[in-house]
C-alpha cells in the first residue's frame, strides 16, 4: 500500500459504498452492524493507529440531510494510520443514549476527555464515562453546542466546587491514600491563569491528582457557527498568543483545500516564514517559561529578548505584534516588502545568536538537567495518549506532518527532525531547541528564494464565499502539534460545525497520570515542558 | 501646587507615596499575559519599577490586574481572589476580553468584569502593547496620588 489510491482500494474493498474519498480525506460512514467490522480491523494492531480527536456533530438544524444522517447526531472520530501516514474519518451515527459506539470507545487512553467534552457540549451519552461538566461549569444546564442552544443563553455559577476524581491514582490503590488535600486555583503561575490542579499529597508526594480545565472557555466553536467564513479567520487566530500566524494559515489552508483553491507561491513562501518564526518564538516562550518557574530568570530575559526582535519585525509588517492580520482565505492581505525581506534576515541572525546563548547556558548546566530528568513518557503512551508535535518526537516517534503529508514548500526545503530518546522533560528541551535551529534553517532557505508574482487568488478573495455542502479535515504542524480543523458545510454562507483539533488538549490530559507519583516540584517542570496554552486547550 | 492647608499637604505627600508602593497581582491570561509577559524582556525592564515586584500572594496585594475572557465558571475564583485583597485595593482590566468581552459574545463569557468587581481603570487593545499597559499602569498610579482611596 504505497500510495493513496491503494490504500483507498483497501478501504474501499472491504466497506464498498460506505466507503468515500474526497478532498484528500478517507471518510468510513459505518452503520451500528459495521463498527464490529472496523473494530475488529483496527483491533490487530492498534497501536498503529492514533486517535486525533472524537467529536460530536447535531444534524438538527442541517440542509439536504442524506439517509445516514437520519438520527439526530454523530459521533465522528479522526484517526491516523501511523504505518502509512492517513488519516481516516470514521462517522457513526448515534442517539442521545445510543451505546453501539460502546466497542471502539475507551480503546485509547485519550478518549476519556473526549468522550467527556462530546457529553458536555452535545449531551451524547458514552458508557463508562462519568458524566461530569469537562468545559462548562457545574450549575450548567443544557449542552451548548446543540442546534437549539441559544448562543447568548448563559447560567451562573455561585460557588466553587470541589470535585475529586474517583479513580485511583495507578501508582497507589484507593485505600491507601491518607494525605492532604491540595487545592491549587487557577491563579497560580504556573497554571497559567486557566487551569484548577486538585491534589492527594504526602509531604512532596503527588498522590493522586485531577485537573479541572474549563476556566477560558469561551464557546469560540459555537460562535464560529454564528460568524461567515472570512470573519472566523480572526476568531481562530486569538486561539493561541504565543505563536500568532500559525491558526490563520491552519484556517485558511483548510478552507483553501474546501474550496479547492490554488494560493500563489509567494503567499505560500511568506505564510512559511510567518509560520516558522512564529515556531521559533514559540518554542522560546515555552523554554523559557520553563526556567522561569524554575527561577532561571536571566535565561528567561534572553528569551523573551528574542521574541521581542520577532514581534517587532510583525508589527513592522502588518501594525500588529499578535494576532496578525494578514492570512485570508486565498492568500495574504499585505505584501512584504524587499526591505522587509532584508530585516527579517537579521532577525535571523540575532535568533541563532540567541539559540547560541540559551545552548550555552541551559543544555549542559547541571541544575537544568537535574530538574529535568523527570516525567519519562514511553512512545507507546505517547501515541495512545494521542501526543503530537515535541512531546512526540521526543518520545522518540517519528512523526511530523511537514515531513510525511508536506504542504506548501516543505518538501523542498532540506531540514531535519530531532527525535528524543529518553521521553523525558530533558528530551523535550532540547527537541525544542533543535527544532528552532531547524526552523531557522527553512527560513533560511526560503529567504534566498522568495517567489515574485500576486500574494492573493483573487477568485475568492473580493467576493462572498460560495460553498458547497462538504466536509474537510486539514491539519498543520504547528508548534504543540498537529492542529486540525473539521469544517462541515450544509451550503450555507456559515460553517454548520467547526471542531478545532488542538494540540494541547490531549497532552494536558495526560498530565494527571504522568505527575502522580512525582513530587511537587518536578510537576512544576512537566507541566512547563509541555507547553500548554490553555486557550486554544479550552477553546 | 503648594495645597493651603497642612491637612491636605499630607495627604498629598501620603497619595504620592501610596500610588509608588502599589502592590500588584498579575491574573493574566489570554493574548494579554504575552504581552504582559514582554515587559519583562529587556527592552521594557527599566521602564517601570512595580512590575519587578514579584507578589505571589493574593492576600498581600492591593492592585488586581486582569486580562483574559472572564468566563462563567471563573466568576467565584475572581469574586474569593477580590475579597482576600486588602483594603484599599484597585484593580486594573487589560484589554479588550476583560472589558467587554471582546469577539467572544457567547453563553460562558461575561461581557466585562466590571459587571462582577468594580474597575479603576481599563486598558482597551486586542491585545495592548506592552508600551499600552505600562502607561495605563502609570495612569492609575496618577489616579491614586490624586486622591483615589479605592475600595
Amino acid at each position: 500500500m504505497e500510495t493513496i489510491k491503494e490504500y483507498s482500494d483497501y478501504w474501499a474493498g472491504i466497506f464498498g459504498n460506505c466507503y468515500e474519498f474526497a478532498y484528500n480525506n478517507h471518510c468510513l460512514q459505518l452503520s451500528n452492524e459495521l463498527m464490529p467490522v472496523f473494530v475488529q480491523i483496527i483491533g490487530s494492531n492498534i497501536s498503529n493507529f492514533m486517535l486525533l480527536d472524537i467529536c460530536g456533530v447535531d444534524n438538527l438544524h442541517k440542509k439536504n440531510r442524506s439517509d445516514s444522517e437520519a438520527s439526530r447526531f454523530e459521533k465522528v472520530y479522526h484517526l491516523l494510520d501511523l504505518d502509512y501516514h492517513q488519516r481516516i474519518r470514521v462517522k457513526l451515527p448515534v442517539d442521545e443514549n445510543d451505546q453501539a459506539s460502546t466497542i471502539i470507545d475507551n480503546r485509547w487512553k485519550a478518549s476519556k476527555w473526549y468522550l467527556q467534552e462530546s457529553w458536555d457540549l452535545f449531551g451524547i451519552e458514552s458508557k463508562g464515562v462519568d458524566k461530569k461538566r469537562l468545559l462548562t461549569h457545574n450549575q450548567f444546564t443544557g449542552h451548548p453546542l446543540r442546534k437549539d442552544y441559544e448562543l447568548l443563553k448563559h447560567c451562573e455559577l455561585t460557588e466553587i466546587f470541589y470535585h475529586p476524581s474517583e479513580e485511583a491514582s495507578v501508582l497507589v490503590s484507593k485505600a491507601e491514600i491518607k494525605g492532604e488535600k491540595l487545592d491549587i486555583l487557577p491563579h497560580h503561575q504556573a497554571l497559567k491563569g486557566s487551569m484548577r490542579l486538585l491534589a492527594e499529597v504526602e509531604g512532596e508526594l503527588i498522590q493522586k491528582s485531577d485537573l479541572e480545565i474549563g476556566y477560558n472557555h469561551r464557546g469560540v466553536e459555537k460562535i464560529c457557527e454564528n460568524k461567515s467564513y472570512k470573519q472566523l479567520v480572526h476568531i481562530v487566530g486569538r486561539l493561541n498568543p504565543q505563536s500568532p500566524a500559525m491558526y490563520t494559515t491552519g484556517i485558511c489552508k483548510a478552507m483553501e483545500d474546501l474550496l479547492e483553491i490554488e494560493i500563489p507561491d509567494r503567499a505560500k513562501a511568506i505564510r512559511m516564514i510567518l509560520m516558522e518564526l512564529s515556531r521559533v518564538i514559540d518554542h522560546f516562550l515555552c523554554i523559557g517559561q520553563a526556567c522561569n518557574d524554575l527561577t532561571l530568570t536571566n535565561v528567561f530575559s534572553l528569551c523573551l529578548n528574542a521574541r521581542e526582535s520577532v514581534l517587532e519585525f510583525f508589527q513592522d509588517i502588518c501594525g500588529y505584534r499578535l494576532n496578525l492580520p494578514l492570512n485570508c482565505i486565498g492568500g495574504l492581505a499585505k505584501d512584504m516588502s524587499s526591505e522587509q525581506i532584508l530585516a527579517c534576515s537579521k532577525v535571523i541572525q540575532f535568533l541563532d545568536k540567541t539559540t547560541k546563548q540559551v545552548e550555552y547556558s541551559l543544555t549542559r548546566s547541571p541544575t537544568w538537567i537535574k530538574r529535568l530528568k523527570v516525567g519519562h513518557i514511553k512512545p507507546s503512551d505517547a501515541v495512545s495518549w494521542g501526543y503530537t508535535g515535541p512531546c512526540l518526537r521526543a518520545s522518540g516517534v517519528n512523526y511530523d506532518i511537514r515531513k510525511r503529508s508536506p504542504y506548501y514548500f516543505y518538501d523542498q526545503v532540506d531540514f531535519d527532525v530531532p527525535l528524543g530518546v529518553h521521553g523525558d522533560c530533558y528530551d523535550r528541551y532540547l527537541v525544542r531547541l533543535e527544532e528552532i535551529k531547524q526552523s531557522i534553517k527553512i527560513i533560511k532557505q526560503i529567504l534566498n528564494y522568495v517567489p515574485v508574482g500576486d500574494i492573493l487568488n483573487t477568485s475568492v478573495a473580493h467576493e462572498a464565499i460560495d460553498i458547497k455542502p462538504a466536509e474537510i479535515y486539514s491539519g498543520i504542524e504547528v508548534a504543540g502539534g498537529e492542529l486540525g480543523f473539521y469544517i462541515v458545510s450544509d451550503g450555507d454562507d456559515k460553517p454548520y460545525r467547526l471542531k478545532i483539533r488542538t494540540p494541547g488538549f490531549p497532552i494536558l490530559q495526560s498530565i494527571n497520570e504522568i505527575i502522580s507519583g512525582e513530587l511537587l516540584s518536578d510537576a512544576l517542570s512537566i507541566i512547563g515542558s509541555m507547553n500548554i496554552i490553555p486557550s486554544e486547550v479550552d477553546r | 501646587m503648594i495645597a493651603t492647608t497642612s491637612h491636605s499637604f499630607l495627604d498629598s505627600i501620603k497619595n504620592t507615596v501610596k500610588s509608588k508602593s502599589v502592590w500588584p497581582f498579575p491574573f493574566m491570561r489570554g493574548c494579554c499575559s504575552v504581552e504582559y509577559m514582554a515587559l519583562q524582556s529587556g527592552k521594557y525592564q527599566t521602564q517601570c519599577p512595580l512590575l519587578h515586584v514579584y507578589n505571589q500572594s493574593i492576600d498581600q496585594a492591593d492592585l488586581l490586574i486582569f486580562s483574559g475572557a472572564l468566563t462563567y465558571k471563573l466568576v467565584p475564583v475572581l469574586l474569593q481572589m477580590y475579597n482576600k485583597m486588602a483594603s484599599p485595593k484597585w484593580v486594573l482590566s487589560v484589554g479588550s476580553c476583560a472589558g467587554s468581552g471582546g469577539l467572544f459574545n457567547s453563553y460562558s463569557v461575561v461581557s466585562g468584569i466590571n459587571q462582577k468587581i468594580p474597575v479603576d481603570l481599563h486598558i482597551p487593545g486586542c491585545p495592548p502593547t506592552p508600551l499600552d499597559i505600562l502607561q495605563g499602569i502609570e495612569a492609575l498610579q496618577e489616579k491614586i496620588a490624586q486622591g483615589d482611596i479605592g475600595k
